[in-house]
C-alpha cells in the first residue's frame, strides 16, 4: 500500500491544478478584482492550459508510436507498471484530480464588473480544465488498458512479477554486499548488479511493450499453467505477443530478437529433443498422413532458413527449423513403426477365419454320417485348407511388410545421421569436433551398397512374388472348377472356399504392392544418399576416390540393373503427382507458383515468337551498318551474307528463349522441362554451326567474312566442327541425364570415360583429316627455318600423321600469334619498343663469315649527299610561305623562326625558299652569324657589319633607327643560337638582337633559324628572353618510317642502285609467304632506322649507307645488311661527362673555354672529359668548336633523356 | 581441452620432413630478392626518369614478398590443428602480442606508409631534426641517408604520430631556395637579373618549372640588407646542394664582375671611407 500512497503524493505535487491552484482574490472592488485576476488568474490558467496541451501532445505521440513511455508519461516510466495495485493507485489519483476539476468548474466566479470580463475568465478556466481533462483521459486510457490486460491475463501479471521479483531481490542483495571490505568482491558484486539491472530493464521493457499493445484482439493466447511462473512459459507467451506487434520500435525489436534467441536455445530446442509421445492407437493412418505433411512443411521451412553465423538469431532459427524437421521425421517414423499395417490386421482376420473354418470342418467331419454329409465335410475341409493357406499368405505378407519397414526405418535413420555429419563437415562449428570426412564417406558408400542390395533383393522378391502369384493363379483355377462342382452340395462352404481363394490372391497382391512401395522408397533414399555422397566428395582423400574407381564397373552394373525399377518408381511418383494435382491446386502457395510459372512461360514464349518474327528486320539493319562501315563492299556481296546471318539470329533466339523457358516450364511439369532441355542442345548445335557459316566463307563465294577457305578445307572444317560439337553436347547431355535424372553417378562416370575415349578417337580422326591441308600450307612457307623444313618433309607412315599434324598446327598457330603481335607492335608504342629490341637483336646477327664488299665510295657519297633526292619538307614550307605572305599583307611582326635539329634540313629548306623570299623587287639577303655573340656590343657590331650600316650603333635604339632607314628587306639569319651563351650575362647579345628585330619588324622581315634544343632552352627562361615576339615558329618534325623509306630508296635509285632486303630474311625463325615476310622485314628495318636516327634524315642516310653491301653477281643491286648495331646506347657514361654532353647538345657547338664557362666545371677535368669523349667518338672538333657527331646525336640524346639530363621537348 | 599444451602436440606442429626443403626455399627466395632489388636499382640508375617509380615498386615488392614468404614458409612447415590454435590464441597469443607490440606496431605502420605514402623511397624528407634521402622503407623501419652521409634508422611507428615534410614528394625534381645578400644601395634590379640568370644557366637547373626571384629588405643583426631570394628547381634531388653551390658561385662571380657589393663589404668600405675622411 505504501507505493500507491507515494504515487498519490507525487501526483499531487505534479498536478497542482488538481488540488485547486487559483488563490482567492483579495480585492472587493470589481475593477480591482479584475485587475488582480488579470495579473494572477489569467496567466496561471494559460500556463495550465499550455502545460496540459503539451502533456496531451506527448501522450498522443506515445500512442501512435512517435514517443517513448518516458516522453509521454514521465511520471509512470520508472514505476512497476505490471503491478495492478500500482495501477489502481494511479487511477485513483486521476479520479481525485477529476473531482477537483469538477468542483472548480462548478465554483462561481467573483464579480468582475462586466460580463465581458466574466466570460473571458470563464473561457480561460474552461480551456484549462478541458485541456487537463483531455491529458488525464489519455493517461486513464493507458492505465485502464493495462489494468484490463492484467485482469484478463492474471497469470501474466504474476509471471512477470515472478520474473522481476527474484531479479530485484538479487540486485538488492548485491548492492548491500558493496559495504564489505574486500574491494575485489565489491567490484564483482557491483558488476553483477549492473548486469542484472540491465536484465531487469529488459524484462520491464518488453513487459511494458506487451502491456501497451494489449489492445490487439485477434491474437490467440496459449494455455498457461496457472502454477507455472517459470520464465520459459512466460517468455514464450511474451514472444508470441511481441512478434504480433507490427509497430514495435527498433529498440523493442532488438529485445524481441534477443528474447526469441534465448527462447529457442533454452526452451524450444530442448523441448524438441524430448522423447516422443506414444503413438495414437486409432486412426494411425490419418496421423501418418498428417506427419508426412508436417515433414514436408518442415523441409520447406528449413529451406527458408539459410546457413548463418553461429550465435545469431538466424542461426538459432535454422537450428530450430532443423530440430523441427528432425522431430517431425522421428514422429513420422514412430507412427510408421506403430502403425498397424493392413497386412497384420488382415493376417489376424485370416487366422481367425481359418481357425473357424478348421473347427467347422472338424465338426462336420465328426458329425458326417452319410455321403452327403461327408461331401459337405470334405467341402468344408477344402475351404478350411484354403482359408489356412490364405492365413499363411497374409502372415507371410505381414512378416515381409514388417521386415521391409524395419529395414527402411533403419536406412532412413542412417541417412539422416550421415547427412547431418556431412553438413557439419562442410560447415564446422568452432570448438566442436567435426567427424572424419573419410570415415563418413566410407559409411555413405556402405549405405549405398546396402540400399542397392536392398533394391536388388526387393526386385528379386518382386519376381518371386509374381511367380508365386502365377502358381497361385493356376491352383486357384483348378480349385474354382472343384468349387463349381461342389456348389450344389454345400453352397456356403463353397462360397467360403471361393472367398478364401480370393483372400489368398489378395494377400499375394498386397505383398507385391508392399514390396514395390518399399523398393520405390529404397530407390528414392538411394538417390538422396548418393547426392549427399557427391557433396562430400570434395572433402575426402584420394584413397576414397581410388576406391570408387576400383568399384566403378561393379557399381555401373548395379545401376544398370536398377534402371528399370528406377524408371518405374519415377513413373509411379509422377502419376501420383498428377493424380494429386487437383488437391494440390487448393494449396495457395502451389497455385501461386503455378501461376507464376505460367506467366513467365507466356512472357518468354512471347519473346521467342517476337524475336523469331523480327529476325529479318534485324538482319537488314545489320547489313545496313556493315555497308556504312565498309562502303567498298558491294550490295551483291552483302546479299550473300543475309541467309547465314538470318540463321544465326534465329538459332540464337531459340537458344536464349529455351534457356529462359527451361525453369518455368520445368516447374510446371518436369517432362516439359526435359523436352526444352533436349531442344536447347539442338539449338546450341545449330547456333554454333550457323556462327561458323557467318564467319567463314567458302571460295569462290564472295561476301564479307572473317576467313575464306577453299572448298575442301571449308567442308573439312565444317565437318570437324559438327563432330566436335556433337560429341561435346552428347557427353554433357548423357552425363546430365545419368546424374540428375537417374541419380546414377557411377554410370555418369562410366559415360564420361566412354566419351573420353570417343573424344580421343575423334581427335585422331581430326588430325588424320587435317594432315593434307596443313601439309600443303607448310610447303608454301619459306624453307629457311629448320622447323619449317622438318615439318614440310612428307611422312610415309599413316601412324605418324597425327603427331605430324599436331606439330604443323602448333607451328602455324605460333606463326599466327607472332603475326598478330607484329601488327600490335606497329600500332602500340610500349610493345613496339620491346619488339624493336628483339628485332634489333635478330637482325644484327649476321651469319656471313666471308668479307662483304661495300658499295663504291662515290655511290655511297651520292646516296648521302645527292642534291636531287633531298627531303622536301612540304608542311614546313607551306607554313613559312603562309607566314611570309601574311606579313607582306599586314606589314607587322615580321619575325619568323625555323627550328630544327642539326641535319634535319633547315638549311636546305631556306635555300629552297630563298628565291621566293624577295620583297618589292629586292631579293632576300642572307646574313650569317659566324661566331659567338655574347654582349650587346658584339651584337651591334655584327649587325652593323652584316647590314652594312653606315656606322656602328652605340645602342640598340641607335641601331633600330639606322635599320629603319634601310629599304624594306627580307633578312635571313641562320644559326641564331650562336647569339647567346648559357652563362650569366650570355643572353645580352641575343636580347639586343631580338629587340632590334622586333622594333624593325614592320619595315623588315627577319627569318631566323635556330637549333631546336637551344630554342627549347630559350623558351623556358621566362622573362630573361622574350620569345613571344615571333609571328610564327615553324618546327621541323622528325621523319617517319615511310618517309625514310622513300628518301633512302630514292637516293639509292639516284645513285643507280636498287635495294635488296632479302639478306635480312635469313634470321627469321617463322616461315611465311616469302613476299609477305620480305615486306615485314623491310618494315622492321625501317622502324629500327627511324628509332636509331630519331627521324633525322642525315643520320638516317648515314646509317642506311652503312648497311649497304655490293652484290658480286648483280652490280646494280645493293644488299641491305645490318652491319652496325642500330640505336646503340651510351649508358656507361658518368655524370660529369653527361653534363658536358648536355651543354654541347643544347648549344650545338662550344669551344673549350665556353664549355668551362657554361658547365662551371674545372678546366682540367673538362679537358679530360672532352678527351675521353673524343676517344669514344662522342665528340669531335672542328677548329676550336666541339660538337657531337651527327651520327651520335640520336643515341646521345636518348641517353641524356633517359638519365633525365634533358627534359621536355629538348 | 587441457589447459597445458602437450609437448607432443607442440612437436606435431612442425612438419620436420618439409623443414629442410622449406629452408632451401627460404635461402633461394632471399637470394632472388637481393638480385631483383639490385636489378631494379640498376635499372633506376639507367632510366633516371623512372628511378623513383622503380624504387616504389621495389619497396612494395619487398613488402609483398616477405609477407608471401612468411605465409608460404609457415604453411608448409607448420601444421596447426584448429583446436590447438584456439588454446594457443588464449594465453600464448596474449604474451606474444605484448612482447612484440612495438614490432607489430611498426609493421602495421610500414603497411600504412606504403598505402598512404606521405613519402616514398627516393624522396628528401625532414623528420625529427634529420634531413636526407629515403633509401628504404622496410618492414620495421625507414632508412634515411643525410647530407653528411649518415644512415639514420627511424621506426615506422614514429611516422604515424609525427609530421614529416617531403621536399620532392615522389618527383625527381625539387625546389631549392637560395638567398643572396647585397648592400641596400646596390643595383638590386641588376642583382636580381644576375641571380635569375645564374639559376637559369646552371647545369643542374630543371627548367620545366619556373625560376622565381624575390627581393626583400630586412635587418640582419645590426645591419640593413637587401635579400635576393631565388627559388628554382633542380632536375634531380640528389644534386640539391650541388645546384645551390653552382648558382652561388655564378652569382658571386657576377656580383664581383659587376661591382655589386655584399652588405659586409659595403659597410666595411663605408667604415674605411669614414676613417679616411678628415
Amino acid at each position: 500500500m505504501i507505493r500507491p500512497l507515494l504515487l498519490l503524493t507525487v501526483l499531487a505535487l505534479a498536478f497542482p491544478a488538481a488540488a485547486g491552484e487559483l488563490p482567492a482574490l483579495s480585492a472587493e472592488d470589481p475593477a480591482a478584482a479584475w485587475s488582480e485576476a488579470r495579473q494572477s488568474w489569467l496567466p496561471a490558467l494559460t500556463a495550465r492550459t499550455t502545460s496540459a496541451e503539451e502533456r496531451s501532445a506527448a501522450r498522443e505521440a506515445y500512442f501512435i508510436g512517435d514517443a517513448t513511455l518516458a516522453e509521454g508519461f514521465p511520471h509512470l516510466a520508472q514505476n512497476a507498471i505490471d503491478d495492478p495495485l500500482v495501477i489502481g493507485g494511479q487511477l485513483q489519483a486521476l479520479d481525485t484530480a477529476l473531482k477537483a476539476r469538477l468542483a472548480e468548474r462548478a465554483e462561481p466566479l467573483p464579480d468582475l464588473g462586466s460580463s465581458k470580463r466574466t466570460v473571458q475568465l470563464t473561457q480561460a478556466r474552461t480551456a484549462a480544465l478541458d485541456a487537463e481533462d483531455h491529458a488525464d483521459s489519455l493517461e486513464r486510457r493507458l492505465l485502464l488498458a493495462r489494468q484490463g490486460f492484467f485482469e484478463t491475463h492474471s497469470v501474466w501479471a504474476s509471471g512477470a512479477r515472478a520474473l522481476t521479483g527474484p531479479v530485484q531481490s538479487a540486485i538488492d542483495a548485491l548492492r548491500n554486499a558493496e559495504t564489505d571490505d574486500d574491494p575485489t568482491a565489491t567490484a564483482r558484486a557491483a558488476a553483477e548488479a549492473t548486469a542484472l539491472d540491465s536484465e531487469l530493464a529488459k524484462i520491464r521493457t518488453w513487459s511494458s511493450v506487451l502491456a501497451d499493445h494489449a489492445a490487439a484482439p485477434s491474437t490467440e493466447l496459449p494455455e498457461l499453467d496457472p502454477q507455472a511462473a517459470d520464465s520459459g512459459t512466460t517468455a514464450a507467451f511474451a514472444l508470441q505477443r511481441l512478434k504480433a506487434i507490427s509497430n514495435a520500435r527498433p529498440e523493442h525489436r532488438s529485445v524481441v530478437d534477443d528474447l526469441e534467441q534465448r527462447w529457442i536455445v533454452e526452451q524450444a530446442l530442448p523441448a524438441l529433443s524430448a522423447d516422443l509421445p506414444p503413438a495414437p492407437t486409432d486412426d494411425v493412418a490419418q496421423a501418418l498422413a498428417d506427419a508426412e505433411s508436417a515433414v514436408a512443411a518442415a523441409e520447406e521451412a528449413l529451406q527458408a532458413h539459410p546457413e548463418a553465423e553461429p550465435d545469431t538469431l538466424a542461426s538459432a532459427r535454422r537450428q530450430l527449423a532443423a530440430a523441427d524437421l528432425d522431430r517431425a521425421a522421428r514422429w513420422r517414423d514412430h507412427l510408421l513403426e506403430a502403425k498397424p499395417s493392413t497386412s497384420s490386421s488382415e493376417a489376424e482376420r485370416a487366422r481367425e477365419e481359418a481357425e473357424r473354418a478348421r473347427h467347422d470342418a472338424e465338426a462336420a467331419r465328426a458329425s458326417a454320417s452319410d455321403q452327403r454329409a461327408i461331401a459337405v465335410a470334405d467341402a468344408r475341409s477344402g475351404a478350411a485348407k484354403a482359408q489356412e493357406r490364405a492365413a499363411q499368405a497374409w502372415e507371410t505378407t505381414r512378416t515381409h511388410d514388417e521386415a521391409l519397414t524395419a529395414v527402411r526405418l533403419k536406412r532412413s535413420a542412417d541417412s539422416v545421421r550421415l547427412t547431418q555429419a556431412v553438413a557439419t563437415i562442410k560447415r564446422p562449428v568452432l570448438g566442436e569436433p567435426a567427424p572424419s570426412a573419410d570415415a563418413t564417406y566410407a559409411e555413405l558408400r556402405s549405405l549405398v551398397g546396402q540400399l542397392r542390395a536392398d533394391a536388388a533383393e526387393q526386385t528379386q522378391k518382386h519376381k518371386e512374388i509374381e511367380s508365386e502369384m502365377a502358381r497361385l493363379a493356376e491352383l486357384h483355377e483348378a480349385e474354382r472348377a472343384r468349387i463349381q462342382e461342389g456348389t450344389t452340395i454345400a453352397p456356403p462352404a463353397m462360397d467360403r472356399w471361393a472367398s478364401a481363394i480370393e483372400d489368398e490372391a489378395r494377400a499375394a497382391k498386397a505383398s507385391l504392392e508392399a514390396n514395390d512401395l518399399a523398393r520405390d522408397a529404397t530407390i528414392g533414399l538411394l538417390h538422396d544418399v548418393k547426392e549427399v555422397r557427391r557433396e562430400l566428395r570434395g572433402y575426402v582423400s584420394s584413397a576414397q576416390t581410388r576406391q570408387d574407381r576400383a568399384d566403378l564397373i561393379a557399381n555401373i552394373g548395379h545401376e544398370l540393373s536398377l534402371t528399370g525399377p528406377n524408371l518405374l518408381a519415377m513413373s509411379r511418383e509422377r502419376l501420383a503427382a498428377l493424380i494429386s494435382l487437383p488437391r494440390r491446386l487448393m494449396d495457395l502457395s502451389f497455385l501461386g507458383a503455378m501461376m507464376r510459372g505460367s506467366f513467365l512461360t507466356l512472357l518468354f514464349s512471347a519473346f521467342w515468337w517476337m524475336g523469331r518474327v523480327r529476325t529479318e528486320l534485324v538482319v537488314k539493319q545489320v547489313l545496313r551498318q556493315i555497308r556504312k562501315r565498309f562502303p567498298t563492299v558491294r550490295p551483291a556481296e552483302l546479299r550473300g551474307l543475309r541467309a547465314p546471318l538470318d540463321n544465326f539470329l534465329r538459332y540464337s533466339i531459340d537458344l536464349i528463349a529455351g534457356w529462359m523457358l527451361r525453369e518455368p516450364l520445368g516447374a510446371l511439369a518436369p517432362e516439359l522441362g526435359f523436352l526444352v532441355l533436349v531442344w536447347l542442345q539442338v539449338a546450341l548445335f545449330r547456333c554454333i554451326v550457323a556462327a561458323f557459316d557467318v564467319l567463314i566463307v567458302r571460295h569462290p563465294e564472295r561476301r564479307p567474312a572473317w576467313l575464306v577457305l577453299n572448298e575442301q578445307t571449308h567442308g573439312l572444317a565444317r565437318r570437324t566442327l559438327r563432330f566436335v560439337l556433337l560429341w561435346w553436347i552428347l557427353r554433357r547431355f548423357a552425363q546430365g541425364i545419368a546424374l540428375n535424372v537417374l541419380g546414377a553417378d557411377a554410370l555418369a562416370e562410366g559415360l564420361g570415360i566412354a566419351f573420353f575415349l570417343g573424344g580421343l578417337a575423334l581427335v585422331l580422326w581430326v588430325l588424320q583429316s587435317w594432315h593434307a591441308p596443313l601439309f600443303t600450307r607448310m610447303q608454301r612457307l619459306h624453307q629457311g627455318s629448320a622447323a619449317v623444313r622438318l615439318l614440310s618433309t612428307p611422312v610415309k607412315s599413316r601412324l605418324l600423321h597425327a603427331p605430324h599434324t599436331l606439330g604443323m598446327a602448333a607451328y602455324l598457330a605460333t606463326a599466327l600469334a607472332w603475326d598478330l603481335l607484329d601488327r600490335l607492335a606497329r600500332q602500340t608504342d610500349g610493345i613496339g619498343r620491346i619488339f624493336n629490341a628483339i628485332s634489333r637483336y635478330r637482325l644484327g646477327q649476321d651469319e656471313q663469315t666471308e668479307e662483304i664488299a661495300a658499295l663504291p665510295p662515290e655511290a655511297i657519297e651520292r646516296v648521302r649527299t645527292a642534291e636531287a633526292g633531298k627531303v622536301r619538307r612540304t608542311k614546313a614550307e607551306e607554313a613559312l610561305t603562309t607566314a611570309i605572305e601574311s606579313w607582306r599583307r599586314e606589314r607587322r611582326r615580321g619575325l619568323i623562326a625555323l627550328v630544327g635539329d642539326r641535319g634535319e634540313g633547315k638549311g636546305v629548306l631556306i635555300q629552297q625558299l630563298l628565291p621566293r623570299l624577295g620583297f618589292e623587287g629586292r631579293p632576300a639577303v642572307e646574313i650569317c652569324l659566324t661566331e659567338r655573340i655574347r654582349t650587346e656590343e658584339d651584337a651591334l657590331r655584327w649587325l652593323a657589319t652584316a647590314l652594312n650600316l653606315t656606322s656602328t650603333p652605340s645602342s640598340p635604339d641607335d641601331c633600330v633607327a639606322q635599320v629603319l632607314e634601310l629599304e624594306p628587306t627580307v633578312w635571313v639569319t641562320e644559326d641564331l643560337h650562336l647569339a647567346f651563351l648559357r652563362t650569366v650575362g650570355g643572353l645580352e647579345g641575343l636580347n639586343a638582337l631580338l629587340y632590334i628585330f622586333n622594333a624593325t619588324s614592320s619595315q623588315h622581315l627577319w627569318l631566323v633559324t635556330l637549333h631546336s634544343p637551344a630554342w627549347h632552352y630559350l623558351t623556358r627562361l621566362g622573362g630573361l628572353v622574350d620569345t613571344g615576339i615571333f609571328r610564327q615558329v615553324v618546327s621541323l618534325k622528325p621523319l617517319g618510317e615511310e618517309e625514310l623509306r622513300e628518301l633512302t630508296l630514292r637516293r639509292l635509285s639516284i645513285a643507280g642502285f636498287t635495294a635488296d632486303f632479302s639478306p635480312l630474311l635469313r634470321s627469321n625463325p617463322f616461315g611465311a609467304d616469302p613476299e609477305v615476310e620480305l615486306e615485314r622485314t623491310t618494315s622492321v628495318f625501317y622502324r629500327l632506322l627511324a628509332e636509331a636516327s630519331a627521324g633525322n634524315p642525315n643520320v638516317a642516310l648515314h646509317l642506311f649507307t652503312e648497311c649497304l653491301c655490293a652484290d658480286p653477281d648483280r652490280p646494280k643491286v645493293a644488299l641491305i645488311r645490318v652491319r652496325r648495331a642500330l640505336a646503340a646506347n651510351v649508358d656507361h657514361l658518368p655524370d660529369p661527362e653527361l653534363f658536358a654532353l648536355t651543354a654541347i647538345r643544347t648549344q650545338a657547338a662550344l669551344s673549350l673555354p665556353e664549355l668551362i664557362e657554361v658547365t662551371n666545371m674545372g678546366k682540367g677535368s673538362l679537358r679530360q672529359i672532352v678527351k675521353n669523349l673524343e676517344s669514344q667518338q662522342l665528340l669531335h672538333r672542328k677548329g676550336d668548336q666541339i660538337s657531337i657527331p651527327g651520327l651520335e646525336l640520336p643515341s646521345v640524346t636518348r641517353t641524356l633523356r633517359r638519365r633525365h639530363f634533358l627534359h621536355g621537348a629538348a | 581441452m587441457n589447459d597445458s599444451l602437450d609437448i607432443q602436440q607442440l612437436i606435431r606442429f612442425v612438419d620436420w620432413n618439409r623443414l629442410p626443403w622449406a629452408l632451401v626455399f627460404l635461402v633461394v627466395a632471399l637470394l632472388g630478392e637481393r638480385l631483383i632489388s639490385r636489378f631494379l636499382d640498376d635499372l633506376g640508375e639507367r632510366f633516371a626518369e623512372q628511378r623513383l617509380l622503380l624504387k616504389k615498386v621495389k619497396a612494395l615488392g619487398r613488402f609483398a614478398f616477405f609477407a608471401v614468404l612468411a605465409l608460404v614458409f609457415s604453411s608448409s612447415v607448420l601444421t596447426v590443428d584448429p583446436q590447438v590454435l584456439l588454446a594457443l590464441a588464449g594465453t600464448l597469443g596474449l604474451a606474444v602480442g605484448f612482447a612484440f607490440k612495438d614490432l607489430l606496431a611498426s609493421l602495421m605502420a610500414g603497411v600504412i606508409l606504403l598505402i598512404d605514402q606521405p613519402f616514398q623511397v627516393g624522396d628528401r624528407i625532414a623528420f625529427g631534426g634529420y634531413y636526407g634521402e629515403v633509401t628504404e622503407i622496410g618492414l620495421r623501419s625507414v632508412r634515411l641517408v643525410t647530407l653528411d652521409d649518415n644512415l639514420v634508422t627511424i621506426p615506422n611507428s614514429q611516422f604515424i604520430t609525427e609530421s614529416v615534410a617531403s621536399a620532392n614528394a615522389g618527383a625527381l625534381d625539387c625546389m631549392v631556395v637560395m638567398d643572396f645578400y647585397i648592400a641596400p644601395a646596390e643595383d638590386f634590379a641588376r642583382a636580381r637579373t644576375i641571380a635569375a640568370e645564374a639559376a637559369a644557366t646552371s647545369r643542374y637547373v630543371y627548367l620545366e618549372k619556373p625560376v622565381a626571384t624575390l627581393v626583400n629588405d630586412q635587418f640582419m643583426g645590426e645591419r640593413f640588407v637587401t635579400v635576393i631570394r631565388v627559388k628554382a628547381y633542380v632536375f634531380d634531388a640528389r644534386y640539391e646542394k650541388a645546384f645551390a653551390s653552382d648558382v652561388t658561385e655564378r652569382v658571386k662571380r657576377a656580383f664581383h664582375d659587376e661591382g655589386i657589393r655584399t652588405p659586409d663589404r659595403a659597410y666595411r668600405d663605408l667604415e674605411l671611407y669614414n676613417r679616411e675622411e678628415p
